[in-house]
């Protein structure tokens, strides 16, 4: 479940990460990341294969102090850090640039 | 010797300009009283110069003392970065040896890479877009990730651990360079 005190943060971050504002990057095991002024967000998508459960784990730190939360699948935020995701995904693709040139 | 030109130079200005001033305005010597008085003037004259000369003498021992321990204290502080950028680099040695090997990273050898990168690195770490920062978010979303996965992948993780490398390196060969 996305705590009450991110839930603005993260439809901002959606904002933010859809306008390419913010750059996101990619890493390892399905994991992206953003360094942004003293803050670095982690979003990684995981899925557990013992239950058959997928879930998507945020993690905000700054200045040393983590921040984590983990939304799986049965929860009802799911779809919004999935929405979070897919637009980070594009943004670290830097998709739009690829294709810019697509149409012409 | 060096030490009492400058008196000697000071002195013999004020001589000259003692016996200018008495050669000039005769007056200034024409009975004892009144040659005391201006003998009086010039040798305060004389006084206060000489207490100036020995006063900036002072300064700038006071500043070449306080020049050298800095240089000392910037080479002490050297010794100890070069030790933890070697040590540094023989934990991302054993990370891609790990990699290579098909073997987990232990979280030790990553906390340790983490631990001395951001000591070392920690102006440019303020910079959220340098490539230094890039490296330490890769290696801790690694950490992050590769807890959960039996079989975590580390493309990315051997990509900015190369470059962690690069830097450190970077890093010995300025602090190792000849200073003066």
């Amino acid at each position: 479940m996305i705590p009450k005190q991110l839930k603005e943060f993260i439809s901002a971050l959606s904002d933010f990460t859809e306008g390419e504002k913010i750059v996101w990057n990619e890493g390892d095991n399905d994991a992206f990341f953003c360094d942004h002024k003293n803050h670095t967000l982690h979003i990684w998508h995981h899925f557990d294969e013992d239950r058959g459960l997928s879930s998507f784990i945020f993690r905000l730190v700054t200045a040393g102090k983590s921040t984590q939360f983990r939304v799986t699948e049965d929860e009802n935020d799911y779809e919004i850090m999935r929405c979070l995701y897919e637009s980070v995904v594009a943004n670290a693709n830097n998709v739009s640039e690829d294709i810019a040139d697509f149409f012409e | 010797m060096a030490n009492i030109i400058p008196h000697v130079v000071w002195f013999l200005a004020v001589l000259s300009a003692s016996l200018l001033c008495a050669w000039k305005w005769p007056d200034l010597i024409k009975d004892s009283t009144t040659s005391f008085s201006t003998i009086g003037f010039f040798v305060t004259l004389y006084g206060v110069i000489f207490a100036i000369v020995e006063v900036k003498r002072a300064k700038s021992a006071a500043e070449l003392a306080e020049h050298e321990a800095k240089k000392a204290h910037e080479k002490i502080n050297d010794f100890f970065s070069v030790r933890d950028i070697v040590e540094c680099q023989k934990a991302i040695e054993t990370a891609v040896s790990c990699i290579d090997e098909g073997q987990r990273i232990s979280a030790s050898t990553l906390c340790l890479i983490v631990k001395h990168y951001s000591e070392i690195f920690h102006v440019q770490l303020n910079d959220a877009k340098s490539e230094h920062r890039k490296n330490r978010s890769t290696i801790d979303s690694y950490y992050f990730t590769a807890s959960e996965i039996p079989t975590p992948s580390n493309v990315h993780l051997k990509r900015s651990l190369l470059s962690s490398m690069g830097h450190l390196s970077q890093m010995v060969g300025l602090k190792s360079s000849y200073k003066e």
